[in-house]
């Protein structure tokens, strides 16, 4: 009897310390940081269900533990006392639940209506995810593989997958929508605040006290070995940083550093420079080398070469790994590839 | 009569020595026999997926590589999901408790089709090697749900989604079996009221079993020939729709959840109303609410697929509708709670994991309301959550649930006792292993940690190891839990008819069970949980062994 009081309220101990234990300025009680205007009706709806659930929960526990302590059996040849079934206190029990739930659905679906109607003059931003990555395309043409977004402007992004199925999930913003190959998804925010600073997410050199004013792109449909390396920084810009980048955007350098930084965000999850082997085979020692492919045997990695490879990966697939390179065509510009070959000429 | 302490003589003549030699077992049509072969076949891939399930724990130990790589984990964690969905938990208890016990609590002397069960069985351990060669041969990395296009277009799926096919086949025809058998096999006098609340659950889990489980079937079928023919009908480059699968799949699959946890309800009942000597309160609103909730749960399939793009008004139906199936699961709580009140409660170590599943089987659903609310699930959908959610129902509602069936129908099955400190030690353990794995799972997914993920960011390295060290107390309270019952095998006392004063008809034939499960055909004249009725067996020498046992039950001509 003891021990089971014990296991149980140590058990709502740990539970209780969970809840309540710091975690960083990046997360206060339950959720993460409200950073956009939908995700203050979120958690609204989130906290009114939860003091309910704790309202039932202990009720439940109390009765339970109550009886328990009252009723235990003395000896083994007690006797109960009829407890007659009651229909009044079943219709009550049937009717206020069927109520109270009904009111956690008009709440639930009235704010969800206002997460799918998107407002008007929203700036468009194109995404496109594949295995394992994403770009995102500005309206004056420039990609980008991280999201950076305008602050206190309703964005529109407008999804669509080259392979499998993703989902495009950001925590601090509370949005989540699933990016389907051959059909176009969309989901809107509005985020009122600049983010400080710009930092890849996984990097290990990161510590508690930087990570609090980043956002994360996370995919939530699982779609492969890299899942869980889609994750993409999220970044908010004031109006004047925001034109300032986006004209940057535009401009590509062409030289091997330019291709370092597009190897990093749009190859590095399959492909390595150092020799390890990935997904795909590793660049390291590649450029100008005699590669065994299928079908056609044996071709130069030159520039003709790397470009097929990228803009139409299936034509020559290197033997001993697999077809399963995204098509980059429309995901990548003519300056980048040259970046790319200028960079992989470095990797001897 | 026998003195308190000393050991029971054994019974003569029994299922268990009925007949002898691995091949009498092999072949044989006792359904008790068939529901001891599937005991230990479930309880062998309980031990596979969770084995699985301690090197996904270990792998999230810390962020980055710890034991292996991203190709392996994806393969683990999905190996973990479809071992533990269709080879442990779907058939868990209906088939091993229930093929068991259905027949002896109604009277019965074996399941309408004797032979079509023992066929059930092997079909099953088709689907299950099926299995076992897709994990070994290249293995699926798609997770339980095989979403097209990725099971489609890129890995190997198809020795695993015939292991499903086949797999279910036992499902239905086990179902299929439940149903006839309890409509027409039960002793004279046992009326649908006077059905115990166990077999309301299988009833009501049979029928799921029989109309859900095609549609698994024909979309495994139609996943295969996508796969190896290109039909089409899935992979968007072919002109399919990816949504379309996961409208095939969940309209099984959420169904399914309750072919999983209403047979574990049944249970509940039943301990409930042993270890508190009383009626269950309300047992027409428990009997209802389990065929409410068999109903209502062909309707809600689309409460998965609200961030799947599919229309905005779909999205609320499913919702509305989901919150119904809230209600009738709100009728049994209270109800099992309202069994406790004026009650004479035992603490044994059923009782103990009856009262976890309340506590458990709680959060897991006051936590489906919030996955239920629109707004909030676009936040929560495949975070862990929704894993945390899904094991409070699943391990903390069915697995639990099992547990406290096993060890009080042990003696029954075996005739021997469990050691009650060795058993309530496990109990405890796996308590507080379940909320420290678990409960820390609700707080990540909250804070926005999608599933199915090999690496994750800093921020929640701190709690991912928390649940990883709860797993491990799970663990050991599971081994414990297992060596008690093998212990019990070897060093357990001998127990009478009724070692712990139960009241439905299992109780009334010897432990364990004769062959033909009674001398004679039982007339029923009570209902289940009568105890007025059965005072005079309860207050008798409290051995429980039913030799003073009033005839409550009036033997017939058989």
């Amino acid at each position: 009897m003891i021990g089971v009081l014990a296991t149980g309220i140590l058990a709502i101990i740990y539970m209780i310390y969970v809840m309540v234990a710091p975690q960083g300025e990046h997360i206060q009680g339950w959720t993460p940081r409200a950073s956009s205007t939908l995700a203050e009706g979120t958690d609204w709806v989130f906290n009114f269900i939860n003091y309910w659930n704790y309202l039932f929960f202990i009720g439940v526990v109390a009765a339970m533990g109550y009886f328990i302590y009252k009723f235990q059996r003395k000896s083994d040849s007690e006797r109960t006392e009829k407890v007659e079934d009651s229909l009044a206190f079943e219709m009550f029990w049937v009717i206020f639940p069927t109520l109270l739930v009904m009111v956690v659905f008009v709440l639930g679906a009235r704010d969800y209506m206002s997460h799918r109607v998107t407002p008007k003059n929203v700036y468009e931003i194109q995404a496109t995810a594949f295995q394992w990555g994403w770009t995102f395309t500005y309206p004056n043409g420039g990609i980008s593989d991280s999201l950076v977004v305008p602050a206190n402007q309703p964005v529109r992004m407008v999804m669509t997958s080259n392979d499998v199925l993703h989902s495009f999930y950001i925590p601090d913003f509370r949005v989540k929508q699933d990016v389907i190959p051959n059909r176009f998804t969309y989901v809107w925010f509005n985020a009122p605040k600049a983010t400080l600073k710009y930092n890849r997410p996984n990097d290990s050199t990161l510590t508690v006290s930087t990570l609090e004013r980043r956002h994360i792109l996370h995919c939530t449909e699982y779609c492969g070995n890299s899942h869980s390396g889609m994750d993409r920084n999220v970044q908010v810009m004031a109006d004047a940083d925001f034109t300032t980048w986006l004209e940057e955007l535009t401009k590509v350098d062409e030289s091997a550093e330019g291709g370092k930084k597009v190897f990093e965000s749009k190859c590095q999850s399959c492909h390595s420079a150092d020799g390890t082997p990935g997904i795909g085979p590793s660049w390291k020692g590649l450029w100008g080398s005699n590669r065994s492919v299928s079908p056609g045997g044996s071709v130069p990695a030159d520039e003709n070469y790397i470009r097929e490879s990228i803009l139409n990966p299936g034509a020559k697939v290197a033997n001993g790994f697999p077809n399963a390179m995204t098509n980059f065509t429309g995901l990548i510009k003519d300056g980048e590839i040259k970046a790319l070959i200028e960079y992989m000429k470095t990797l001897k | 009569m026998i003195e308190p302490g000393q050991t029971m003589p054994a019974i003569e003549h029994h299922y268990l020595n009925a007949e002898k030699g691995i091949k009498s077992w092999l072949t044989t049509v006792d359904h008790k026999r068939i529901g001891i072969m599937y005991l230990i076949s479930v309880a062998l891939f309980f031990a596979v997926g969770g084995l699985l399930a301690v090197f996904v724990r270990l792998e999230l130990l810390t962020p980055g590589r710890t034991i292996m790589d991203a190709a392996m984990y994806n393969r683990v964690f999905s190996a973990h999901g479809i071992v533990m969905v269709f080879l442990f938990i779907i058939p868990s208890i209906p088939a091993s408790l229930g093929n068991f016990l259905l027949p002896i609590m109604i009277g019965a002397k074996d399941v309408a089709f004797p032979r079509l069960n023992l066929a059930s069985f092997y079909i099953y351990w088709a689907g299950g090697i099926l299995g076992i060669i897709g994990m070994l041969s290249g293995a699926v990395d798609t997770g339980w749900t095989f979403y097209a296009p990725y099971s489609t277009t890129t890995t190997t799926v198809v020795w695993m989604t015939l292991a499903v096919f086949v797999a279910g086949f036992s499902s239905i025809l086990t179902g299929l079996n439940f149903v006839v058998t309890i409509h027409k096999m039960r002793a004279p006098g046992m009326t649908w009221t006077r059905l115990p609340l166990f077999l309301w659950g299988i009833y009501a889990t049979a029928i799921i079993q029989v109309l859900a489980t095609p549609v698994i079937g024909i979309t495994m079928l139609l996943l295969m020939m996508e796969k190896l023919i290109g039909i089409g009908i899935f992979d968007p480059k072919l002109g399919g729709d990816p949504v379309l699968y996961q409208h095939f799949f969940w309209f099984y699959s959420h169904p399914a959840v309750y072919i999983m946890i209403l047979p574990a309800m049944g249970v509940v009942s039943e301990l409930m109303a042993t270890f508190s000597r009383q009626k269950i309160f309300g047992y027409k609103a428990i009997a209802l609410s389990s065929m409410a909730i068999a109903l209502v749960s062909f309707l809600v399939w689309g409460h998965h697929m609200f961030v799947a793009g599919q229309s905005e008004v779909a999205a609320i139906i499913f919702s509305a509708i989901t919150y119904l199936v809230g209600v009738p699961t709100g009728i049994k709580v209270i109800s099992w709670v309202g069994t406790m009140y004026k009650g004479s409660i035992s603490l044994r170590a059923p009782m103990i994991y009856a009262q976890m599943f309340l506590f458990l089987f709680t959060i897991g659903g006051l936590t489906g309301i919030m996955l239920g609310s629109l707004n909030v699930d676009v936040h929560l959908h495949d975070t862990y959550y929704v894993v945390a959610h899904f094991h409070y129902v699943m391990m903390g509602g069915t697995v639990i649930a099992f547990l406290g069936g096993l060890h009080y129908w042990w003696p029954k099955m075996t005739g021997k006792m469990y050691n009650e400190s060795l058993a309530k030690w496990a109990a405890g353990l796996i308590f507080i292993g379940f909320n420290v794995t678990f409960f820390t799972q609700f707080i990540m997914g909250s804070q926005g940690m999608p599933r199915r993920y090999y690496d994750y960011v800093p921020e929640y390295a701190h709690l991912h190891a928390f649940s990883t060290y709860g797993s491990w107390i799970l663990g050991l309270g599971l081994l414990i839990a297992f060596i008690c019952f093998i212990h019990s095998l070897f060093k357990g006392e001998q127990v009478g008819a009724d070692p712990w004063g139960g009241t439905t008809l299992e109780w009334l034939t010897t432990s364990p069970p004769d062959a033909h499960n009674f001398k004679r055909v039982p007339l029923v004249t009570r209902n289940p949980y009568d105890y007025d009725a059965a005072y005079d067996d309860l207050l008798g020498d409290g051995m429980g062994d039913g030799a003073s046992r009033t005839p409550t039950v009036t033997p017939t001509k058989a």
